[in-house]
């Protein structure tokens, strides 16, 4: 302490004199031997407090903790994004379902409201058949069919072309049907393809087997003929038939390798219109025998898309499905 | 007076590189002294004792953290001025200073005055120690540590916490009240 920097007067020299002969008090021997023995307890320090190897663990303790923090938080959000994306493809097919389900309705048209059918948008020509539109009216409402109007309307396809070729042709064909059948494909390949339909093919299509049609098909050539080729509005979408197989005896139906033993007990119409039908029929029997599955579903789609009013034969019901 | 120097910095890293010897070297050489500020301060000799243990557990058990950037003394002096701050805190109101006298009257006096002086030296003693008791207590710290301590106006606001000012301002009202009270 200089004397510069707190300087003493003389009357702090005298108190720090008389301070000087105040008692002075010691701390008493046990006191000091408590300090010291604690003193003597205490674990002697090795090493540089700072560099000490005791340091390192808090480190790593550090590093430790923020590692668990960081996992903690790349788990949470990869637990966020997982349940963020488990309802989207839900939520997507909801979307797809709705915008089936909408775009079609926007463009129904009164009779079809009326009947609570939903037809496909595009415009049906004159000849789209008021008195069908009349009759199926009774017809208890159909289910979207959203998936039935989008198949290719793009006629009748090669492969059931070939194996309508290697087949025999018919008995007598009339003149009407086969103007008819003329006039039908290049209408059906005039109408332009809509979308792919977004569910599978295997979808199962209700049959076609309604009273309305089957009236249809005893009436004669010349009635039926500007009916018989189903109107685009209606294209591909088979009115609902109350002999429809329902579900459960869908699924107990006979698989395709039985099929040739059914054939005999099918019920097909005997309308001199329905050679071409029939014809279809039997070229779909003999892929289901060849084992074209696939060309076998695909020729009955489009069977039943360009006639609906044809009654199919049972043994090919299941590829409906 | 053993004036502590920066030799007990060096004893306190010695002792705390491992050099038992040390300590008790420090020890002695600190003992008194912050023992009488402490007991000075807070007037009772139990809690004085106490505060004064605790002073060293606390400076033991921090032996690691101890920098010697400052005097020793002075930080020993800080562990306790705020163990005895806490102890007025739980203390309240302050004690009377009769313990304190009566420690004081248990402890011989500087038994180099002459006996004709025996009472002046005596009375004055008492009037110092009345005006010692009388101070406030930051005041009083002040007065101690540059008294007993023989502390820096800058170490004594360093173990007090305050900046230099507030304790020159201390310590000069601190003398100016014993003087006051020195003066028949």
């Amino acid at each position: 302490m200089s004397d510069q920097q707190h300087p003493i007067d003389d009357d702090e020299r005298e108190l720090a004199r008389l301070y000087g002969k105040l008692p002075r008090a010691t701390p008493s021997p046990a006191l000091d031997e408590a300090v010291l023995r604690q003193a003597r307890e205490a674990k002697p320090v090795t090493g540089a407090p700072a560099s000490s190897p005791r340091s390192r663990p808090r480190h790593g303790l550090r590093w430790a903790g923020a590692l668990a923090v960081a996992a903690s938080l790349v788990l949470a959000a990869n637990l966020a994004w997982q349940q963020r994306q488990l309802p989207a493809p839900q939520a997507r097919l909801e979307t797809a379902k709705d915008k089936a389900a909408s775009a079609p309705a926007a463009s129904v048209g009164d009779n079809a409201t009326a009947s609570g059918r939903v037809t496909a948008p595009q415009p049906a020509p004159a000849v789209a058949v008021e008195g069908e539109v009349a009759a199926r009216k009774a017809a208890p409402p159909e289910p979207v069919r959203e998936k039935a109007a989008t198949v290719s309307q793009a006629g009748v396809p090669a492969a059931v072309e070939r194996y309508v070729a290697a087949l025999p042709p018919p008995a007598a064909p009339s003149a009407a049907a086969q103007s008819r059948n003329a006039s039908s494909a290049p209408r059906a390949l005039r109408t332009p393809p809509p979308e792919p339909p977004p569910e599978p093919p295997t979808q199962p299509a209700p049959p076609a087997a309604t009273a309305d049609a089957m009236a249809k098909a005893a009436a004669p050539a010349a009635v039926v003929a500007p009916a018989q080729p189903p109107p685009p509005a209606e294209i591909g979408s088979p009115p609902p038939s109350p002999a429809a197989a329902p579900p459960e005896l869908a699924e107990s139906a006979p698989s395709i390798d039985q099929r040739p033993a059914l054939e005999g007990t099918s019920v097909v119409s005997e309308s001199p219109g329905d050679a071409e039908p029939r014809r279809r029929v039997a070229a779909i029997r003999q892929m289901l025998r060849d084992g074209h599955e696939a060309s076998a579903r695909k020729a009955y789609g489009d069977l039943r898309r360009d006639f609906p009013g044809f009654v199919v034969p049972r043994d090919l019901a299941p590829l409906a499905k | 007076m053993d004036r502590p120097t920066d030799d007990d910095a060096a004893l306190m890293l010695a002792w705390v590189a491992g050099d038992a010897a040390s300590f008790p070297v420090l020890y002695s050489r600190q003992k008194d002294r912050l023992y009488r500020f402490i007991l000075r301060s807070v007037r009772q000799r139990e809690m004085a004792e106490e505060i004064f243990q605790e002073t060293w557990s606390r400076a033991i058990a921090a032996r690691e953290r101890y920098q010697p950037g400052a005097r020793f003394s002075t930080w020993l002096l800080q562990i306790a001025h705020n163990l005895i701050v806490d102890a007025f805190r739980r203390q309240r109101p302050e004690s009377t200073g009769e313990t304190y006298e009566a420690a004081v009257a248990s402890h011989p006096g500087d038994e180099r005055s002459q006996p004709e002086h025996a009472l002046s030296d005596f009375q004055q003693r008492r009037r110092l120690q009345q005006a010692i008791d009388g101070l406030p207590g930051e005041q009083r710290v002040a007065f101690l540590l540059r008294m007993e301590n023989e502390l820096t106006i800058e170490e004594i606001g360093e173990v007090t916490g305050v900046g230099r000012e507030t304790a020159k301002s201390r310590l000069r009202y601190a003398m100016n009240r014993i003087r006051e009270l020195m003066t028949p």
